[in-house]
């Protein structure tokens, strides 16, 4: 995984390893070493997929496990985008489209990913149901993990850095028996492109969080000199995206080269000089 | 205009202006849900990323659609009222209170305008003396009117009942359907105006100073009363050459005898909204900055406001009959 501070990252989450396939070869993704029973890749661009294996839980332990593994205090946040493979009563096979509206078929909850990516698709709503759904009665896609996957993301994240696209891969005239593992693969291949895009604009936004929200370089560097209760963190932290806001980056490098005898002092130089801009 | 995506709610989806809404816009997904708070106030949201693509909210507004308006509010003594038939904003100023107040960028719509006019027709008649109604207070009344025809449909209305006054607060210029009909005496059309450098600096995507001015001209020169709002007054060192050349800018283009009213404003909000915004941007300048907190609210320091207010009203006497003047709370 990426260092942090580097700008945008994307977890891209797949249930299944025939899934997983073409985006490894796009993203020219390398495995890392299984844990957690995870498989896990990722390349330098900030690009990460997990294969979580099938349903919920399986879902919304492996967001967790990412999460986890990501988590630093410096206030990063990594975009994530399921993609998968959904029935549909009408759309063709092998169309992808992007997930505005799901519905968790078990409680009932519903969830509303933001519109953010601008790419030339359909967009669906879509019922997560446990069992795979045959019946093709609404307007919408079936599939298993999604709601698992918004619900359990989006704890991690802002909702606006969460997004699904699902491929059809069964309707009325095509239905669930004539799947296979090639198949998957094919559909995920001839969609590559537009996942590509999606991801590229998932980095961006992923990237624009974190420039404004995570905290600056300097402070990493002063936390580690000095040390720091919780509340004094948050205190510096708020501080010295105030000094930046204010202007004076140059004399944060500055304070950055000083030792201090204690956080107290430090913190106290830091409202004497913010006071003076 | 653009959104990403239009939510619409089940309670409104087949009235007639929820589908002339729909044919107004170019092709959009279309998502039906039960109650905008479902989508508006959900947790987890980020204001300024979701600004980036906002979508549009069909709502219907229950309850009380028309409230009392803020003590100190409005150009006269009269009962003042104000009207929300929007929540937020398609322009983007940096020190606009609804980043704070709301946790969604996303514009709501409500539609149910013949219910906003039962209960002004209430407010009405319940009065002794002509009530104002102020609109643009959530929002910019204005701004989505090529969509909404919200100004259509209620300056017919205040046309039809002369004892109530509009007040409609812009930055827009989408004005078209304020030219294309007789100018009505009790609707004001008030536009908000700040110097070039804090246009610049922090309101993104309002129209420019001289094209608003250029809108705002040609509606007094219609017969329309118009009106000129100074706000919010930012403290910059150089504010008096600043609002000197602003209201020199303005008076070249708007004739100060027939003005309806002018008035100033100060930058100011609850404390709660000012937190809100902090942390949103907390790489914007104008949220860094040192300022007093006094009974809830974040303002400037009083000698900063007092040194504003005294040179600015100084200028004004140049400009326009002092009757024509307040200050708005
Ligand atoms: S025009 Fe008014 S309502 Fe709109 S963003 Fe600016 S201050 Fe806020």
């Amino acid at each position: 995984m990426r260092e942090a501070n580097s700008g945008g990252q994307v977890n891209i989450v797949v249930a299944l390893a025939c899934e997983a396939r073409p985006l490894i070869t796009h993203f020219k993704l390398k495995r890392q070493s299984a844990e957690a029973g995870f498989a896990m890749y990722t390349n330098n661009q900030g690009i990460n997929l997990l294969v979580s294996g099938m349903g919920n839980l399986a879902m919304a332990t492996a967001c967790g496990f990412l999460a986890g593994k990501q988590s630093t205090a410096y206030g990063e946040k990594s975009a994530w985008l399921n993609i998968g493979i959904a029935g549909h009563q009408h759309v063709a096979i092998g169309e992808i489209l992007i997930v505005h509206k799901v519905i968790d078929s078990d409680s009932s909850n519903t969830y509303y990913p933001p519109l953010m990516l601008e790419i030339e698709c359909k967009t669906t709503s879509l019922i997560s149901a446990q069992a795979p759904e045959g019946q093709y009665v609404d307007d919408s896609a079936y599939d298993m993990e999604a709601a698992a996957f918004y619900k359990a993301a989006s704890r991690f994240a802002t909702s606006e850095l969460v997004q699904i696209a699902k491929i059809v891969s069964d309707n009325r005239g095509c239905p669930t028996e004539h799947i296979t593992e090639t198949k998957i693969q094919n559909w995920i291949s001839e969609n590559v492109a537009v996942i590509g895009e999606m991801v590229q604009q998932l980095l961006q936004y992923s990237e624009d969080y974190n420039v404004v929200y995570s905290l600056p370089e300097e402070y990493r560097t002063i936390s580690k000199k000095v040390h720091l209760t919780a509340s004094q963190k948050t205190r510096l932290a708020g501080l010295y995206r105030r000094f930046y806001a204010l202007g004076g980056s140059e004399l944060i490098r500055e304070l950055n080269t000083k030792d201090y005898v204690s956080a107290k002092s430090l913190i106290r130089t830091i409202e004497l000089l913010i006071e003076s801009l | 205009m653009k959104f990403s995506c239009v939510y619409i709610e089940e309670e409104v989806v087949n009235t007639q202006r929820v589908q002339e809404i729909l044919q107004r816009l170019p092709p959009t997904p279309q998502v039906t849900i039960k109650r905008y708070g479902e989508v508006f106030n959900r947790r987890s949201q980020n204001f300024r990323l979701q600004k980036q693509k906002p979508a549009l909210i069909l709502a219907k507004k229950h309850g009380n659609l028309v409230l009392p308006a803020p003590t100190g509010y409005g150009f006269n003594d009269n009962p003042g009222f104000y009207f929300s038939h929007m929540l937020n904003c398609v322009y983007d100023c940096r020190y606009c209170f609804l980043q704070g107040m709301y946790r969604s960028a996303n514009y709501v719509l409500f539609t149910n305008y013949e219910d906003f006019a039962t209960q002004l027709q209430i407010k009405t008649h319940g009065q002794s003396v002509n009530p104002v109604f102020y609109s643009g207070y959530d929002c910019d009344s204005m701004a989505l009117e090529p969509v909404s025809h919200f100004a259509e449909f209620f300056v017919d209305w205040f046309a039809d009942n002369p004892a109530a006054t509009l007040e409609l607060r812009t930055k827009s210029t989408q004005l078209r359907s304020l030219y294309n009909r007789q100018p009505v005496s009790n609707c004001i059309i008030a536009m908000s105006f700040t110097p070039k450098d804090i246009y610049r600096r922090w309101e993104s995507k309002v129209p420019g100073i001289e094209k608003r001015l250029d809108a705002l001209k040609k509606l007094q020169e219609q017969g329309w009363p118009v009106a000129i709002r100074l706000e919010p007054l930012i403290y910059e060192s150089d504010f008096e050459n600043s609002y000197d050349q602003l209201l020199s800018d303005i008076f070249e283009k708007i004739d100060g005898n027939r003005i309806h009213s002018i008035s100033t404003g100060m930058f100011r909000m609850p404390k709660t909204f000012f937190k809100n915004i902090s942390n949103l941007y907390p790489d914007e300048l104008l949220y860094a900055r040192k300022y007093e907190q006094s009974h809830g609210m974040i303002a400037q320091s009083s000698t900063q406001e007092a040194e504003m207010l005294e040179s600015i009203e100084d200028m004004l006497c140049r400009y326009v009959p002092i009757k024509h003047y307040y200050r708005c709370a």
